[in-house]
């Protein structure tokens, strides 16, 4: 380690290239690639005609505005359903607490599909397959457990005795909220809303099976490309959607820089980390 | 602080109700329609949304429904085609299996395009609507409704349950350039497999075209394809009529690719080898498929396609209307137009699709003959009276999956 | 009354929603592999389901190969991940000046890509004719596409378990470079005072520190791979699939007689997972890894 640091440092570097962006390479290349026999390395001639298709299709732009669409709706429920339920957890003496935990935590584990396929006949009849509501309701079990816990852990860190203090200057409940504890929260809110968005964005089956092909979000259009279809097409929508992915995570971020710049605030905590 | 659960749950309402949209649709007893008046179906179906449930994974295909027929249907006829992207044809049985026992009576799906094995499993859970094919002009007009590939669906009587959309038929593909006098018949082909050895292969069953091609063999080796129209266990001797067919694949075998030890898996990587010019043979039951290659710039320009001289496996692909569909009339009038002769015409070019026409060319008017022979179906491609005289019926699906594990037996394991 | 019930009506709305949208289906689910199927005019409970299912050989066929995905997936991400961790701790040591976070976010960029491309770029990279392939051909290593092996749609599940290396590699990174880090400072120390030899230190401090987080990680990763179910039905074969793809398959066969036999896999499934989620909970309050986790 003394020795050849350098050297040392050169070759991660060199592996960890290797690791993760090489592979976008022949996604980038299948998706502008007009004729690309093996063992040619470099397709032979060049075309944007996947890239054509993916951005004139009007479906693509209303898939990628519906799947951002029940990403922020599932995500401003989770919200609303965590903060009351993390600060029950953090701060109160409550009996039964890990039963509680299981029960949120328990998506985390269990499968997801399990459920919806098994809830799927009662949705149909309740007639909430086929519409965003049925979707929403289905994405809120797999994404509320980061949120819940990314809050969880930014309760924890809370002092009561802020609260406390702004109690006794006469501060009400509801001001309290928001200028107190809100202003606290806001990372670790942040941070899970960002897996909250990432993960709803990554469901194909439990939409699959409850949006019935109504619900068009963007893995649902994808996959009959990826699974045999064009592999141009395939592979523009591939880079679109994990662009879209990224995008999102990328924004939340900002969003969470620019907090810190504004207020300054000394909080380095409330990041979760994600399976 | 207490306002907490109160807020929450209002806010949960209110943003659940904010996406609940639409989804009232009148799902009135529709049945008279399959006895109504055509200019009552079409009065109905004027500002109808219909949606189309289909496999959404070839761009092609994509775009001649988005970019060609729907604003045509718009335009003529008021309706809202609306394609739906499926990734496979067995969800949307699925779907609607869920759906009859849930009672869902206002079902989403007006057409939905199916073929073979779903088409049975759709008819033996009544999930089609009813025998609808004999209220549609176009289909009276231009459809040989008794010729066998529109009768029947891989063996299974259609009864009007579905419309033919277009036809699929098994070709083999060579390079002109490398083979001049490509095998016309499975006994050429034995002899031609030992003149050019490892110049031949076909994708290992249960793939679809290897299949094919498996019941293509069957039918050159056992005596024709007329014995087997009836279900498989009606036949007692099965077992040693299918016998020549598994000599003649194990005969050949020695002198396949790679000596036969290992058949490509899917035709995709078949087409590979035949595209790196490894292989001088592949198979396509599409057709148009090789044209369409040489166009993307895949296959040789010198690729071209042919039949045997006794005729290959042909198949149709058709449109129907589910039980619960809540826009039949307008479901009707969209399958009409799809099956009218412009429409059919601008299918086969390659440029939208290149899918072979549903309709009996005799029944055409001769203006209407000549605008589909005008369609540059590309070099690769035979001419559409050829194909059509060469035509042979698809076994039932009993006899597929028979045929495809005895291949496992016989042939891979030897 | 209402201090003391406060907290109980905060948990409500949160514990409300998992417990009916996510344990409802889960019960829904659990008559139904029962045969309780008023549907269709099955309303007698029996494990006729289960019976059937534990004595197919495609049940166990499944079950194996779902067993192999996720013991190697798990196994290459952790080797993978910890020689990530490795590998970034080196370079922060040589680029001190930069801001070495961004280098993090980069390498962990797979984590935020979906299963669906991960997968993709798979099929992409190794089917036979892929991108891996036609640099060996470049190099002259390989003469045609057919000595490429089957490592995309193959029997084995190669292309599942390359897929999830890849996707989850990062993830385990993310949970051991803290770790590292950590003993960093006291790294340099211990050999000027000790004149210890690197080779010592890794394996009588390093290994020990990481050895906690590194299994929870690894642990988690197979508790994932074990129930996924996009990946191995993009890259898998038909016959044997995965559980949660058999499982799929059953529920989507056109017919209602074998849905009861799909809700049974799930079952089993979510009995499993529940199991190994237990045992890593454990672990992981027993060594204390997982902090924040409650």
């Amino acid at each position: 380690m003394k020795k050849h640091p350098q050297l040392l440092s050169l070759f991660a570097f060199i592996a960890l290239i290797i690791f993760v962006v090489v592979p976008f390479v022949p996604l980038i290349l299948s998706s502008v690639s007009f004729s690309w026999r093996w063992p040619d390395v470099l397709p032979e001639s060049w075309s944007f005609r996947a890239w054509e298709y993916v951005l004139n299709d009007g479906r693509t732009w209303q898939a990628v505005g519906i799947s951002l669409w029940i990403a922020l709706i599932v995500t401003a429920v989770n919200i609303l359903l965590a903060l009351p339920a993390a600060n029950a957890l953090v701060r109160y003496p409550v009996r039964g607490r890990w039963l509680f935990e299981a029960i949120i935590f328990a998506p985390i584990i269990i499968p997801p599909f399990i459920s919806v396929m098994g809830i799927h006949l009662t949705f149909l009849r309740l007639g909430l397959t086929e519409t965003v509501l049925g979707v929403v309701l289905a994405h809120i079990a797999p994404t509320l457990p980061y949120m819940f816990r990314a809050v969880m852990i930014s309760y924890q860190t809370l002092s009561a005795d802020w609260e406390d203090q702004a109690r006794m200057l006469g501060a009400r409940a509801l001001p309290r909220f928001f200028h107190v504890v809100l202003p606290h929260l806001l990372p670790g809110i942040l941070a899970g809303a960002s897996l909250s968005v990432l993960i709803s964005l990554s469901q194909y089956l439990i939409t699959f099976i409850i949006g019935a092909g109504q619900v068009v979000t963007l893995p649902i259009l994808l996959f009959p490309f990826v699974s045999g279809g064009d592999p141009g097409i395939a592979s523009a929508y591939s880079l679109l959607y994990a662009a879209i992915a990224i995008a999102a995570l990328v924004g939340m971020d900002a969003a969470l820089k620019r907090y810190y710049q504004l207020n300054k605030a000394p909080q380095d905590l409330a990041k979760g980390g994600k399976p | 602080m207490k306002l907490y659960p109160i807020t929450a749950i209002g806010m949960l309402a209110l943003a659940l109700s904010a996406c609940s949209s639409e989804e009232a649709g009148s799902a009135t007893d529709a049945d008279s329609l399959l006895t109504d008046d055509w200019s009552v179906i079409q009065d109905n179906a004027q500002g109808q949304e219909v949606n189309m449930y289909m496999w959404g994974g070839n761009d092609n295909i994509n775009n001649y429904l988005d970019d060609w027929v729907a604003p045509r249907m718009k335009e003529q006829h008021g309706i809202e085609l609306v394609r739906v992207p499926m990734n496979d044809a067995q969800d949307i049985i699925n779907q609607l299996l869920d759906e009859k026992t849930a009672g869902k009576t206002d079902g989403s799906m007006d057409i939905v395009w199916i073929n073979g094995e779903n088409f049975k499993a759709a008819k033996d859970n009544d999930l089609l609507w009813g025998d609808f094919t004999g209220q549609l002009p176009n289909f009276n007009d231009y459809v040989d409704a008794d010729a066998p590939e529109v009768s029947q669906d891989f063996g299974e009587p259609v009864e009007g349950l579905e419309a033919p959309w277009g036809k699929a038929q098994f070709v083999f593909v060579h390079d002109a350039n490398q083979h001049e006098n490509p095998p016309k018949s499975m006994t050429e082909l034995a002899d031609w497999v030992k003149q050019n050895p490892g110049q031949f292969t076909y994708p290992a069953p249960p793939d679809f075209t290897g299949s094919a091609f498996v019941r293509q063999v069957l039918y050159e080796t056992t005596g024709g394809h007329e014995q087997y129209q009836q279900p498989a266990a009606d036949i007692e001797d099965l077992e040693e009529r299918l016998e020549p067919m598994w000599q003649y694949l194990n005969s050949i075998e020695p002198y396949l690719w790679r000596e036969g030890e290992t058949y490509p898996e899917s035709l995709a990587k078949q087409d590979q080898l035949f595209a790196s010019g490894e292989i001088g043979m592949t198979m396509s039951y599409d057709p148009a498929l090789a044209a369409s290659e040489v166009l993307k710039g895949r296959f040789p320009e010198s690729t071209r396609t042919y039949l045997l001289d006794g005729g290959t496996l042909a198949n149709t692909h058709f449109l129907s209307i589910p039980f619960n569909a809540s826009d039949k009339a307008g479901a009707l009038v969209a399958i009409n137009e799809l099956m009218s002769p412009a429409a059919q015409t601008a299918k086969l070019s390659p440029e939208n699709w290149g899918d072979l026409t549903a309709l009996d060319l005799e029944k055409l008017s001769p203006e209407q003959q000549q605008a589909m022979n005008e369609v540059d179906l590309g070099e690769a491609t035979l001419s559409i009276e050829e194909l059509e005289q060469n035509r042979l019926p698809e076994l039932s699906s009993d006899y597929i999956d028979i045929i495809e594990k005895g291949w496992t037996e016989h042939v891979a394991k030897e | 009354m209402w201090r003391k019930s406060k907290p109980y009506l905060l948990l409500l709305p949160a514990a409300a929603t998992i417990i009916l949208l996510f344990f409802g289906g889960i019960f829904d689910g659990l008559l139904k592999s029962f045969g309780y199927f008023p549907a269709i005019g099955e309303t007698e409970l029996n494990l006729a389901a289960y019976d059937r299912l534990l004595h197919s050989a495609s049940f166990w066929e499944s079950m194996e190969l779902t067993l192999r995905v996720a013991a190697l997936s798990s196994f290459l991400s952790a080797v993978i991940g910890a020689l990530i961790a490795v590998a970034l701790f080196f370079l922060n040591e040589s680029m001190k000046t930069n801001s070495p976070k961004a280098w993090h976010r980069l390498f962990q960029l797979p984590l935020t890509i979906p299963h669906l491309v991960a997968g993709y770029i798979v099929v992409l990279l190794f089917t036979q004719s892929g991108f891996v392939s036609r640099v060996l051909a470049a190099f002259g290593w390989i003469d045609n596409i057919t000595e490429f092996p089957v490592l995309v749609n193959d029997p084995f599940g190669w292309g599942i378990i390359l897929t999830y290396a890849w996707k989850e590699a990062p993830f385990v990174s993310l949970m051991l470079y803290p770790v590292l880090s950590r003993i960093h400072g006291s790294w340099r120390e211990v050999s000027r005072v000790f004149g210890a030899g690197n080779w010592q230190f890794i394996r009588e401090i390093v290994v020990p520190a990481i050895m906690p987080g590194w299994a929870i990680a690894t642990f988690i990763v197979f508790v994932f791979t074990f129930s996924a179910f996009e990946v191995p039905y993009l890259l898998g074969v038909t016959y044997p699939s995965v559980l949660p793809v058999y499982s799929y398959q059953l529920y989507t066969s056109g017919t209602l007689s074998d849905r009861p036999e799909a809700l049974a896999v799930n079952m089993i499934l979510a009995a499993i997972t529940i199991l190994l989620g237990l045992v890593a909970y454990y672990f992981s309050k027993r060594w204390n890894v997982l902090k924040g986790w409650g």
